[in-house]
């Protein structure tokens, strides 16, 4: 677990880690094409559970409201 | 109220609470500012003297943005249905994502409960504990997934920001001299600033918001605790330094004649002591919650198995040091003078999973983790009206 938290463009949450019936352990994240390319090589298996593309959505998403709302704040203060 | 609420939202919320409910709600401004200068307040709800001292936190990590939101609406929701003597309650939500349409039903909390939680007792929620960090991390995308406050370099030059909040609490800060080797690989703590994740900072309690929270805890004698965070789907329980056990009241964090010895982990030589009551205790009102939770999913088997929450310690897989919950618990033991008997979770919400979004969930999403949340948090505080 150190040794994920050491790969640069990997944000995992610790708590999501659990044993699988096969005695290896899971834990998810968030990593960039080079943090997957990382533990890859380290011979880690990796599934995507969001592509990339869906996640830029989501964030689009979030940031559109947050942009707004933030706009929105400093306008009132503005004032 | 938007989600996900900005940082002057929360607080402009908390305000709005206290003010529209002047005889339930009151607003307290925590001792310590934020690095970045901020101010931060929680709202005490009390419908009568002398209630039982209760405290949730949330927004300790930056990133994870659900909890805050969820628990102002959970205020909102209780003073509401205390004021019209009404049930609160919890709607239905259809998850109507591509490929699924999962009911989620409604569900009621009685009026009864409602009534005993307002006024046998003395809740404060400090629905966001790191605004520095929340206001960095919806700065921008590439800020996103920050998770520590904001404490600025130790040394010119550095860009090494931040300690993580959750790791500095005084219980076995000094992670370093409790373990054994085994203990010490495992343990997620760590002294280098430029780490990102879990930084300890530079002393034990070194951050005025752990110190906000730590003041809260002893100054209100706080008897039941939850910290929210995301994601996971669990509720943790005591104790998250070592695995559990309750026959040798000598093996403790605090007992200095295992500083070397202790293995982090399940099966070894060391386990931390909980007395049996206390344990049975804390496994019972987690389970409540989880109960909670799963029944008010309603019929659908795919609404109840993504309601579905472990319950188990907070070691689940490695040890863990200077957290909100092990800290609050241990202050029945340790501090002087003893706290009154501390029940304390962790509760890790919602899931990268089935859609729900990890640590930010999309708007779409978002009701089914708040409604998961005021269905464990109304559990949890029925059972310490009791």
């Amino acid at each position: 677990m150190r040794r994920l938290g050491e790969v640069s463009g990997l944000d995992f949450e610790r708590t999501s880690a659990r044993r699988l019936e096969d005695d290896r352990w899971q834990v998810s994240g968030y990593a960039s094409d080079e943090a997957l390319a990382t533990l890859r090589e380290r011979g880690l298996d990796v599934e995507a559970v969001v592509e990339t593309d869906e996640l830029a959505e989501q964030r689009d998403v979030l940031f559109t409201r947050l942009d707004a709302e933030h706009a929105r704040e400093a306008q009132t203060e503005a004032e | 109220m938007a989600y996900p609420a900005t940082v002057r939202a929360i607080e402009a919320e908390l305000a709005r609470l206290a003010a529209d409910h002047p005889d339930l709600c009151t607003r307290t401004v925590a001792p310590d500012r934020s690095h970045e200068g901020r101010s931060v307040s929680y709202v005490t709800i009390s419908g009568a003297e002398g209630g039982r001292p209760v405290l949730i936190t949330g927004g300790i990590h930056a990133r994870e943005w659900a909890p805050p939101d969820a628990l102002l609406s959970l205020l909102d929701r209780l003073l509401r249905a205390y004021e019209a003597r009404s049930d609160f309650v919890v709607s239905a939500f259809t998850d109507t994502a591509p490929a699924r349409d999962i009911v989620y039903a409604e569900a009621s909390i009685p009026a009864a409960d409602v009534k005993a939680i307002v006024e046998r007792l003395d809740l404060s929620v400090l629905a966001l504990t790191n605004p520095d960090g929340r206001a960095f991390s919806q700065s921008s995308a590439p800020n996103a997934m920050w998770r520590k406050n904001r404490r600025p370099p130790a040394r010119p030059g550095s860009t090494c920001m931040g300690v993580d909040l959750n790791r500095n609490f005084d219980l076995a800060w000094d992670f370093e001299r409790y373990y054994n080797d085994a203990g010490d690989v495992a343990v997620s703590a760590s002294n280098d600033p430029c780490d990102f994740q879990v930084y300890v900072g530079p002393s034990a309690a070194s951050e005025p918001e752990s110190q906000n929270v730590a003041s809260i805890l002893r100054e209100r004698r706080v008897e039941f605790y939850v910290d929210v965070h995301s994601f996971s789907r669990k509720i943790l329980y005591p104790w998250g330094m070592d695995s559990n056990q309750s026959r040798d009241p000598q093996q403790t964090f605090r007992n200095p004649a295992f500083d070397g010895r202790r293995d982090g982990g399940v099966g070894g030589p060391y386990s931390e002591y909980i007395p049996q009551d206390l344990f049975d205790e804390h496994v019972r009102i987690a389970t409540a919650m989880h109960d909670a939770m799963v029944g008010g999913a309603g019929d659908d088997p795919r609404a109840q198995a993504r309601s579905e929450y472990e319950v188990q310690p907070g070691l689940a897989l490695y040890p863990t040091t200077g957290t909100a919950s092990d800290f609050a618990a241990s202050l029945q033991f340790y501090d002087d003078p003893p706290a009154e008997r501390v029940i304390s979770y962790t509760l890790e919400i919602g899931n990268d999973t089935d859609g729900e979004g990890g640590f930010q969930p999309v708007p779409a999403i978002y009701p089914k983790i708040e409604r998961e949340v005021h269905l464990a948090l109304m559990a949890f505080l029925r059972e310490a009206a009791r």
